[in-house]
């Protein structure tokens, strides 16, 4: 805008622009009523965590540490104990005896679920993670696994606002991006439901069958 | 005196003209230099409701306007943009004070004493009306047509001494620079 | 002479309607900014979200009133209420309905609803308005830290500036309004007084344009812009609102208070704002003036005129708003500039003009 405009340009342009914001009054409104109306998450967000369960109920953490080690907040506290003999948790040697997230602390970059190398942990659309005293905002395995049915805990049961519906989608797809994804791997469904219990049925390009190998 | 007290006009009075002496001696004893200017606010604004009581309404609120609105506003300014002291300035503290107020006293005496004797047994009339702008333009424009516009020459004068004050000083070289471009 | 308890009535109506307007008009503003901004306002406190004045006001109440260390105790306290009071003393001056004749200890007497129906109104107006800016400025300096300092110098030069030009347009509107004629026999520096000489049209005689109304917009309509852009400026609203948004200075002269103090300065600007709209509406608009009301009178004319000058007035404020939501903001300078060097010289121009206008039609030609 050169210094030397004219009044009437000036007034002119003044004018378009006083006109553009009248218009938006006769155009839809963009804000959501939250609560009461939910925008969909996008299918990757990263929201909270759950541990995850198999098809027959046993799960899928196994205690290795992994997610603790590769958390850059350093928010998550595993430990690990043997499976009792005649009553196994997890199938392998060992299960994730204490696991306990701080969600104060997490920055949720998902860098736990990439370095878990059983799926166990995933990130759900949950975000109503709100609590009144910082004792709370740890988060307790009790919380984090999910139900034997698949669906995850909800921690205040009378505020829990989100849509269930929105958990059914999945996140799991950090799982082929990391490194330990086994090339024989490749075009087979190891998805993990958002939150839950067993894999997604195989997508377009995927087949359902398992690879041959002695550790598939 | 006890028809003096009577009529309520001179108590609003009276509470004036305390309020305009207590906060003219805190103008001038203040330590704090805000201090003393919104004393001084108190001054003028008290004086401005004696003019109310005179039933001068234009010259009142013309007195808040310039006054207090405009001429305080600029002092305060002056004070905040060199200074803003907080708290108390030694450097206000003058050793003559004593002295001050002796002289302080006896010039009042003087002026109250002359005011006393020249004019103490006249009567205010009742002070009826406002006085309209017109009457006053009427005056200031009719009666008192040359000394408002030797007014307006002095007027005239402080703004080009505030123009000549506030011109940037150009040094030698500069003024060269301008003569040649 | 008006009985006391009337005065004491006229000043009490005043109040109430200020700050039941004041309430209002922070709804008003949030929902129609919000409306320019594609966006849904508050819709929660109540229906459509009226209460949420009130929900803020019982906020800002029970909030703790911090006062620094380092501050000046009395001014700092003083402050906020010499915002608030010069804001109510301008209302006083503003009629709000249509005067009315009743009878008062057995003679006719005609109530007008400026409560403080005096000759010099205007002038008091600009006193008032100039007693406003002690608040910002002392309100900086008391605060004793460096932002709210620079925001309160520059809020009070910014009003100071612009006081010149409003209070010029104001007397191009008052030597115009001398021409009209009088209709009580107070000046034409009583705000009752233009408002009355406005009511009426233009052409009675013909037909076609006898709709037109005698407002001061039409022959003074420079003064109309001049005075708009000017009470933009004193009420510290955008575009002019530098001193005071977060953006560039926190909050400006009023950052160090909080609670109840802070509620005193924000109630101050909206009163402000809807008082000076009340003005420009008064000068310029008409005030209670509309159509129908020659046909009826008695209280309904009243309330009738009072519906008139809220409708304007919300017209005025929505025209606040709508500036706030599409300009961008003035920098300092620009500011200091925009009001000294281009306002300032546009209202004396108008205003010799308006002179000469009016000697015109006062005096005949003076070649004759």
């Amino acid at each position: 805008m050169s210094e030397q405009q004219d009044l009437f340009t000036a007034v002119a342009n003044m004018w378009k622009g006083f006109r553009v914001t009248f218009r938006q009054m006769r155009k839809p409104r963009v804000t959501t009523q939250y609560p009461k109306e939910f925008r969909e998450k996008p299918q990757r967000f990263h929201g909270r965590h759950v541990l995850n369960r198999y098809d027959d109920g046993m799960e899928k953490c196994i205690g290795c540490e992994l997610c603790a080690g590769v958390c850059p907040a350093k928010c998550i506290y595993v430990r690990g104990a043997d499976n009792p003999i005649d009553d196994p948790v997890s199938p392998g040697e060992r299960y994730g005896y204490v696991y306990e997230i701080n969600m104060l602390r997490c920055i949720f970059c998902a860098l736990c679920v990439e370095a878990c190398p059983t799926e166990a942990i995933t990130m759900t659309h949950l975000f109503e993670m709100s609590t009144t005293n910082r004792q709370d905002a740890i988060y307790t395995k009790d919380e984090l696994l999910v139900q034997p049915d698949g669906t995850p805990n909800h921690m205040f049961d009378e505020d829990h606002l989100a849509d269930f519906g929105e958990l059914a989608a999945a996140d799991g797809w950090m799982r082929a991006t990391s490194p330990q994804g086994r090339a024989d791997f490749s075009g087979v469904p190891g998805w993990t439901p958002s939150a839950g219990v067993g894999l997604r049925p195989a997508e377009q390009g995927q087949s359902g069958t398992e690879p041959e190998g002695e550790d598939a | 005196m006890a028809d003096w007290i009577s009529l309520p006009v001179n108590w609003v009075f009276l509470v004036l003209a305390l309020v305009i002496a207590f906060a003219g001696v805190k103008v001038v004893t203040s330590r704090n230099l805000i201090h003393a200017a919104l004393s001084l606010v108190g001054v003028l604004a008290s004086t401005a409701a004696l003019f109310l009581l005179l039933s001068a309404e234009f010259v009142a609120w013309v007195l808040v306007l310039v006054y207090v609105g405009a001429v305080l506003v600029l002092f305060l300014f002056g004070i905040m943009i060199t200074r803003a002291p907080m708290g108390r300035e030694v450097s206000l503290d003058n050793e003559r004070r004593g002295l001050a107020a002796i002289t302080a006293l006896a010039t009042f005496a003087l002026l109250a004493g002359t005011s006393w004797v020249a004019f103490g047994d006249v009567e205010i009339e009742g002070v009826g009306d406002p006085i309209t702008t017109g009457d006053l333009a009427d005056s200031l424009l009719g009666r008192y047509l040359i000394p408002f516009e030797i007014v307006s020459f002095v007027l005239l004068a402080a703004l080009i001494g505030g123009i000549a004050l506030a011109r940037k000083d150009r040094s030698p070289a500069e003024e060269a620079e301008r003569t040649d471009a | 002479m008006m009985p006391i308890w009337l005065a004491l009535a006229k000043v009490l109506l005043a109040f109430v309607v200020g700050l039941g307007v004041v309430v209002l008009l922070v709804w008003f503003e949030r929902k129609i900014v919000s409306d320019l901004q594609n966006r849904i306002g508050p819709n929660r406190a109540g229906p459509f979200g009226i209460l949420q004045t009130v929900a803020d006001g019982l906020k800002l109440f029970f909030k703790e009133q911090i006062t620094p260390s380092r501050v000046e105790r009395f001014v700092f306290e003083l402050a906020p209420f010499l915002a608030v009071v010069p804001a109510l003393m301008l209302f006083l001056v503003v009629p709000i309905a249509r005067p009315i004749e009743i009878t008062l200890d057995g003679a006719p007497y005609l109530l007008s609803f400026a409560a403080l129906d005096i000759n010099v109104g205007l002038l008091f107006a600009l006193a008032m308005s100039s007693i406003a800016v002690y608040a910002i400025v002392l309100a900086g300096w008391s605060s004793g830290s460096k932002y709210p300092l620079i925001g309160g110098v520059r809020g009070s030069a910014q009003a100071i500036s612009y006081e010149a030009a409003m209070g010029l347009s104001m007397v191009a509107v008052v030597m115009w309004v001398t021409t009209l004629p009088g209709v009580t026999d107070m000046g034409a520096m009583s705000v009752n007084e233009i408002v009355l000489r406005q009511q009426g049209t233009f052409f009675p005689d013909l037909l076609a344009l006898s709709w037109i109304p005698q407002w001061n917009l039409i022959p003074q309509f420079p003064a109309f812009v001049i005075f708009m852009i000017a009470i933009f400026a004193e009420t510290n609203r955008a575009p002019f609102d530098l001193v005071e948004a977060e953006q560039e200075i926190v909050a400006g002269f009023n950052t160090e208070y909080s609670g109840m103090r802070f509620a005193m300065f924000f109630l101050a600007e909206y009163l402000n704002m809807f008082t000076m709209s009340a003005l420009a509406v008064s000068l310029f608009l008409g005030g209670w003036g509309g159509p129908f009301l020659d046909t009826i009178d008695g209280w309904a004319a009243t309330a009738l005129s009072f519906g008139y000058f809220l409708f304007k007035t919300g017209l005025v404020l929505f025209l606040f708003v709508w500036v706030r939501a599409t300009l961008p903001r003035f920098r300092y300078d620009q500011l200091m500039q925009l009001g000294w060097k281009r306002l300032i010289p546009t209202a004396l121009l108008w205003l010799i003009l308006t002179t000469l206008v009016v000697s015109f039609r006062e005096f005949g030609a003076p070649w004759a």
